[in-house]
């Protein structure tokens, strides 16, 4: 009979009780307290340890291992956010309230659910499946849509807003027109080497073809649209800058003729002499008129009527009066050509604002005689 | 053209020849509305003729009347 059996969990050997003589059950026992004092629970180390076994009172370890084979891993909720200030606290996952959150190693306290739902935008992307992508770079705060690696994808959406990167920054919306007829495009020009115009064409085409120093030239104006207002009532046109025959009466303002008045003075020599008017001045014949003695005027300016008074006997009569009976005539008949062979003188005889008659008188006796004509004009203040 | 005659206050007789202008735009009836204007005020024995009962010849001239609204020679 053996005088020790084995232990069936780390095959100890123990001394058989009344069997095992010494010195061996003192070996024996030795040999068991060595075993004891050494074992880990590991295969023939000891009955392994269960949870109920276990009081962790501090953090545990892994010590750079994986925690495998795990069904689910339970936190204790915490009241708030755990702080970043403890380095015990930076990598880790936890729950506070009934969210998860994970410190990330630079200090960030990142939510990762919220309201049952992953935190941010709920729901997901249609289509946004590999090789496009939708990310967010932090490192220079851009959003980044991608329709494969390295190549952008384009964005259908309304009204974009546009804010600086501050906090609590304006936005400025850009939006299309309203109520588009049909779909179309704009596209940007390339960056110009100098500040240029900007011009689109019917096809959205933006283009930069004029220099902003150059200015706005003529070419750049369509025909018949500049008008006065465009142009500064300092400018001073010049008369280098008019082509010759090209200024008409339409373009003078109504200042630059001679009024009545003004020919009337007779003083002021920067005006322009209309026709209209020429004849007030003091210097200027008011009525003229070359007349037969059976009362035709072969010529006539202010003339209403000639009154046959008599052989040799006219009265003119004014289209427009003098404005008094003072005013200056000249006279003459002519005669001889209807073979008379008499020599005669007008003579005036009446002078009144109206009219003024003129006898025609034959010198050989003193009496009214028909000549050809009898010629007058009046000088004088209508 | 219509005529106007009238006798004048000395006796004679004068005939009015409405004129219509070298440089204006009138109608002979324009003209000769206008040239009603030139009857003296103290013009008598007012007619209106037409321009042939105003003698061509006036030989004598002096001796113009007016009778009847027409003029006549009073030899």
């Amino acid at each position: 009979m053996a005088n020790t059996i084995q232990s069936p969990n780390m095959l100890l050997p123990v001394p058989t009780v009344g069997t095992d003589p010494g010195p061996d059950w003192a070996n024996n026992l030795n040999a068991c307290l060595t075993q004891i004092d050494a074992h880990n629970h590991t295969s023939n180390q000891g009955v392994q340890i269960p949870p109920g076994g276990l009081n962790i009172n501090a953090d545990l370890t892994f010590q750079g291992n994986n925690a495998t084979n795990l069904r689910s891993t339970r936190f204790t909720i915490q009241g708030s956010p755990l702080s970043t200030s403890s380095s015990s606290d930076v990598g880790c996952v936890y729950v506070s309230g009934v969210d998860l959150y994970y410190n990330d190693v630079s200090g960030n306290q990142v939510r990762i659910t919220s309201g049952g739902g992953v935190a941010g935008s709920p729901g997901s992307i249609t289509n946004l499946n590999a090789p496009a992508s939708a990310a967010y770079v932090s490192g220079n705060q851009t959003f980044v849509w991608q329709s494969a690696s390295n190549t952008p994808a384009n964005m259908d959406f309304a009204s974009a807003k546009l804010r600086n990167l501050t906090a609590g920054s304006k936005a400025l919306t850009l939006s299309p027109p309203n109520a588009m007829a049909s779909d179309y495009s704009i596209v940007l020009p390339s960056l110009p080497a100098t500040t240029n115009f900007m011009v689109m064409d019917n096809a959205g085409t933006i283009t930069v073809p004029i220099a902003f120093a150059n200015g706005i030239t003529s070419a750049n104006i369509a025909n018949g649209t500049l008008t006065t207002t465009q142009i500064s009532a300092s400018a001073g046109i010049i008369g280098t800058q008019l082509a010759n025959n090209t200024v008409s009466t339409g373009q003078l303002t109504a200042s630059v003729w001679s009024t009545e008045v003004q020919q009337e003075g007779g003083a002021d020599g920067r005006v322009a002499v209309s026709p209209g008017v020429q004849q007030y001045h003091p210097s200027a014949a008011k009525v003229w008129c070359e007349a037969n003695y059976s009362g035709t005027a072969v010529a006539s300016y202010n003339i209403s009527s000639i009154t046959d008074n008599g052989a040799g006997d006219i009265t003119f009569n004014f289209s427009t009066n003098f404005t008094s009976g003072n005013y200056s005539i000249v006279a003459t008949g002519v005669w001889g050509g209807n073979g008379i062979g008499d020599t005669g003188i007008a003579q005036t005889v009446n002078t009144q604002a109206s009219s003024v008659r003129v006898v025609n008188i034959r010198l050989s006796d003193g009496s009214r005689q028909d000549g050809v004509t009898m010629m007058m004009a009046a000088y004088g203040d209508q | 053209m219509k005529k106007i005659i009238y006798t004048r206050p000395d006796g004679g007789t004068s005939v009015i020849h409405p004129i219509i202008g070298s440089k204006e735009i009138l109608s002979e009836d324009q003209a000769f509305e206008r040239a009603k204007k030139d009857i003296p005020s103290d013009a008598s024995n007012v007619h209106v003729v037409e321009e042939h009962h105003v003698p061509k010849d006036r030989s004598k001239r002096h001796l113009w009347g007016i009778e009847d609204g027409k003029i006549v020679i009073k030899e």
